[in-house]
């Protein structure tokens, strides 16, 4: 064999180590195809998709607000929301990314920092900022165009909640605000995201689940540069359904301007069905200081205002009755038998009782003094009398035959109870036994009892209905964004009250008499042309005096509260209107004047109503300032 | 180029030339490789059909001037399948200094895509005559090899006539710079050294000058692209977004095939244009995510029976040079597709070597048709001596 020969043998004997070498090689490829497709095949398909397809949460446009004429009260205002997918980066890039997104659109990072610190659970999207407008909208979208791939970014469209009549009607629309997160981690708000715009108070919280609507989804793939490739799928959105209210703004108005700048409550009500017609806590607040991002020195503000405009003093504001209570009084001796139309109690001026003087408003006395009078001219000391016939247990029966110690309700949040005393109550919860002089007080609305304003109303309308009464209600109907009725909040009759038709007809004889008759103690609510029934009260914030102060000579929160609560006309009466003035004076002199423009206001619209006008709502004039409210009347 | 001539050339003597070469006569055609172009027109068809796949949504002209250029291609395969291999023996080194000129007329005039100078602009279109350089080197190496054979093994002076056809092309390619075809040059050259055998001495030596002149590549030929290219093959998650961003993009392509992939022309990471280069470098990715494991498993092997095929065809081959030349062509081809898809799954940094068949570019095209040409050639000849 020739060296040539060995030579190209040898040469042909390495070609085997060559193609064993190129399979080892192609081995490693295969297996790494296999680690890739095969065992890490899902878990890379997902990320593909994450890649492509994009999930666009589309926002459902809350539900608008109109009033009873379907006049528009809330609106929508749409904005874009930048929110940030913390989901998208590994954990030590979070933060500096943030920083980053936070410099560019000009937000506070510390407070960003703050929110995903506290959000962090889970971890949710994170709003960055509201409020942004188209422009700044544009010039955001070209910021993608840096983070392809995945985008931490997410924008999406928000509709801003616009109150365009402002403080006129804040505690009945309440307002919106950012979730907290309480709420989020309840599971009734598992469909929320941190930022995301829930109703706070009032209407827009008591009907957070019908104004909502429901977020829509779009599936969509993208390509690397994040264009929209086409949409792979997408459920829309569905409007939150609109709200028609009971409010007639044109009432509302008139409320407002006989309120002035008076701290208090009123509330106007149909007795025929409980809707309510107006309704004001003064004073009142501006609802877009509350819109996010809430300024919070503003919002301190409001916390330490002493005349708490947060409140909805209608529903939640808990005040002595008064002598507006002393219907309670009366229905009870009646039915009971305590009392007829003839008994009769001299009142000179003060009751000695258990060795303690109680007085009469009056301290001239009334002298001989029965029921009908009584009422009329608001009498101490014959309802000391009758109330001590009674005894605490059964007042407290008239009193909650009348909707007193029970929430009335109403379609709106955070409502109180009240207080209606008993025996049983003092020593639960005092720890001591009932003194019988306390009977005596509560008889005439003071001491312990405590009802809201709109607990008041709803008494008197069970008066005026002679023991009907319907649940007070503030929406009318829900109605879906094309008009259609989804649900129809019809009349409620929540009791039927056991008390006689003829007690009744006395106490509401009696109740024209304090409007109607001479030395009647609500005059001041007379109406030339309708019969008006309705009852004054003075409830003393201090403690029921053995020394007669001037309630004007006393600083201001100590003052009494005026009450005057009414119904017209008295027979088929069409409204009720319970009036709070806090720490004002005389019921008769400051809230019965109140309540007669607004009763004026109400059969004036009316009126209007019947020839067919409903104005459109202009600039609602801001509260005039109160008038001077007259002398002091006893 | 003058090479020295082998102090042994006497006993082993160069064949005379066949009489027959430069004419096809019928044994050509009897003795004609039908698996070798089998395998030729089903990785044409499948590459055809994968850039028609990847270019879909970016630029179909691209896949056009491909197809376009198909035909000559398969000319100019036609054409060194017919001319006798035999006769490029003489030829090689002219051939290997063409395409040197080529490179220094592109470091010179070259037209710059990417970054790169790596084109000329020869007016029907642009060559790149770095792809032309890794079958030049293969003739040239051939060529010297072949005329000096060595039984013993090539000693280091033996060497560094071969050497020097080495770094001439390489130092300009990586001028260029073209990372790629720069390391597939020394991968070509170090597999026909040790395929005909160098001395130990000689590895030893050519480890030790190569790792000495790392750093010097490192600090003053690579750019600085290049660099972080390869620091993010060894740590990709780094820089995510950038340049990682490729290696994770074709993973996740390559991942979302699965078993049997997304279906042709349904690949939604090259369809939605998340994979760079998906025409170029990253062809692969876009096979293997609308074919799946199958599929790829499949390509791969008709590669290994391609490249085992050219192993086949040297064993066969009744002359030296036969032998050599189809040896060289075969580690040509198996290096590409090594790197190429090694980077696709990310066991190798993205250093944009084509893959072929399946990779746009004309050039890479014509020089896989001429590699594919000779070896038709050398095993239809395997009888005609």
């Amino acid at each position: 064999m020739d060296l040539v020969t060995i030579y190209e043998e040898k040469l042909k004997a390495k070609l085997g180590a060559f193609l064993a070498f190129a399979l080892v090689v192609f081995a490693i490829l295969i297996g790494k195809l296999w680690y890739l497709q095969i065992i890490k095949g899902h878990e890379l398909q997902r990320k593909a998709e994450v890649n492509r397809i994009r999930i666009h949460r589309v926002a459902a446009p809350r539900g608008l607000i109109y009033d009873r004429n379907h006049r528009l009260l809330v609106d929508n205002r749409l904005n874009y929301v930048v929110y940030f997918n913390p989901n998208v980066l590994p954990p030590d890039e979070r933060q500096p990314f943030l920083e980053d997104i936070c410099a560019k659109l000009n937000v506070d990072f510390e407070y960003i920092k703050k929110r995903f610190q506290a959000m962090t659970s889970g971890l949710r999207f994170i709003k960055i900022k509201s409020g942004i407008a188209r422009e700044e909208l544009a010039k955001i979208q070209t910021w993608d165009m840096e983070y392809h791939g995945e985008y931490p970014l997410e924008i999406e469209e928000e509709t801003k909640r616009e109150y365009p009549l402002g403080k006129f009607m804040a505690h009945s629309l309440g307002f919106c605000g950012e979730i907290d997160k309480q709420q989020l981690e309840s599971p009734e708000y598992v469909d929320y995201r941190p930022g995301d715009l829930v109703g706070k108070m009032g209407i827009e919280a008591t009907y957070e689940a019908d104004l909502k609507g429901i977020y829509g989804k779009e599936r969509f793939e993208e390509d690397a540069n994040r264009n929209k490739i086409r949409t792979l799928d997408s459920v829309s959105a569905k409007p939150g359904d609109n709200l028609v209210l009971t409010i007639d703004v044109d009432l509302q108005k008139a409320v407002m301007q006989a309120f002035g700048d008076t701290a208090g409550a009123i509330v106007a009500l149909d007795p025929r069905n409980g809707e309510i017609l107006a309704l004001l806590s003064n004073p009142s607040f501006n609802p877009e200081i509350l819109s996010p991002p809430v300024d919070p020195k503003q919002w301190q503000q409001l916390l330490d205002d002493p005349k708490s405009p947060l409140m909805n003093k209608v529903i939640a504001g808990l005040y002595p009755p008064g002598s507006t209570y002393k219907v309670v009084a009366a229905l009870g001796g009646l039915e009971e038998g305590t009392i007829t139309t003839r008994t009769v109690h001299l009142c000179p001026g003060f009751w000695n009782f258990g060795g303690r003087q109680f007085n009469c408003h009056s301290s001239k006395g009334h002298g001989e003094i029965a029921l009908h009078r009584a009422v009329v001219q608001s009498c101490d000391v014959f309802f000391y009398h009758v109330g001590h016939d009674l005894g605490i247990d059964n007042l407290a029966i008239y009193a909650r035959e009348l909707g007193f110690g029970e929430k009335t309700g109403i379609d709106i949040d955070s409502e109180k109870e009240g207080l209606v005393p008993t025996r049983d109550w003092k020593s639960r919860v005092k720890k001591e036994n009932w003194s019988p002089g306390e009977t005596l007080l509560c008889a005439i609305g003071q001491g312990y009892s405590l009802v809201t304003p709109l607990q008041m109303a709803v008494a008197y309308m069970t008066i005026a209905n002679h023991g009907y009464r319907y649940r007070p209600k503030i929406v009318l109907r829900i109605e879906s964004r094309d008009g259609k009725v989804v649900k129809k909040n019809e009349p409620e009759l929540m009791a039927k009250s056991n008390i006689k038709e003829h007690s009744f007809d006395l106490v509401q004889k009696a109740l024209i008499g304090v409007v109607n008759e001479d030395g009647g103690t609500g005059g001041r609510a007379r109406m030339d042309s309708i019969l008006v029934a309705g009852k004054t009260g003075t409830s003393q914030v201090t403690g029921m005096g053995k020394h007669k102060i001037k309630s004007s000579s006393l600083p201001y929160e100590r003052r009494d509260h005026a009450w005057f609560v009414c119904y017209a006309p008295a027979e088929n009466s069409e409204i009720v209107v319970a009036v709070l003035a806090e720490h004002s004076g005389h019921g008769g002199v400051v809230a019965a004047p109140i309540a007669r423009q607004v009763l004026s206001a109400y059969f004036s619209i009316k009126r209007q109503r019947e020839k067919g006008i409903v104005q459109p709502i202009v600039d609602i004039a801001p509260p005039s300032p109160s008038e001077a409210k007259g002398n002091e009347l006893d | 180029m003058k090479i020295r001539q082998s102090y042994n050339i006497r006993e082993f003597g160069v064949p005379e030339r066949s009489p027959g070469a430069g004419r096809i006569d019928r044994r050509l055609l009897y003795n004609f490789d039908f698996l070798l172009m089998f395998l030729i027109i089903i990785l044409t068809t499948a590459g055809m059909a994968n850039l028609y796949s990847a270019t879909a949504v970016t630029d179909l002209g691209l896949f056009r001037s491909q197809i376009s250029w198909l035909p000559v291609c398969v000319g100019v395969m036609i054409l060194f399948f017919s001319i006798n291999y035999t006769l490029l023996e003489g030829m090689t080194y002219r051939i290997y200094l063409v395409v040197c000129a080529l490179l220094l007329a592109v470091d010179l005039t070259g037209y710059t895509s990417h970054g790169a100078q790596r084109w000329l602009n020869i007016g029907l279109f642009k060559l790149q005559p770095s792809e032309f350089a890794k079958i030049a080197l293969v003739l040239a190496l051939v060529q010297y090899f072949y005329n000096n054979p060595n039984v013993k093994g090539y000693s280091l002076r033996e060497v560094l006539a071969p050497l020097g056809l080495l770094i001439l092309p390489f130092l300009m390619v990586i001028k260029q710079p073209d990372l790629g075809t720069a390391g597939l040059l020394i991968l070509i050259a170090f597999t026909l050294f040790i395929y005909v055998g160098v001395r130990k001495s000689v590895l030893l030596w050519i480890a030790v000058v190569g790792s000495g002149s790392l750093p010097i590549l490192w600090f003053f030929i690579l750019k600085a692209y290049q660099k972080t290219r390869i620091l993010t093959f060894f740590n990709p998650d780094k820089d995510p977004l950038r340049t990682g961003y490729h290696i994770k993009q074709s993973l996740i392509a390559v991942g979302s095939g699965r078993w049997f992939g997304t279906g042709y022309l349904k690949g939604t990471q090259s369809g939605l244009r998340f994979l760079p280069e998906q025409h170029t470098d990253f062809t692969f990715s876009v096979f293997a995510e609308e074919w799946g494991f199958v599929g790829s498993v499949l390509l791969l092997l008709l590669f290994l029976a391609l490249i085992g095929r050219a192993l086949i065809i040297a064993s066969r081959s009744k002359d030296r040079f036969g032998t050599l030349l189809s040896v060289g062509i075969a580690a040509l081809i198996f290096w590409q597709v090594a790197i190429n898809v090694g980077m696709c799954l990310g066991i190798f940094p993205v250093v944009g070597v084509p893959l072929p068949f399946f990779s746009y570019g004309r050039s890479a095209l014509l020089t896989i048709f001429i590699s594919a040409g000779l070896l038709l050639n050398i095993s239809s000849r395997r009888f005609m001596f």
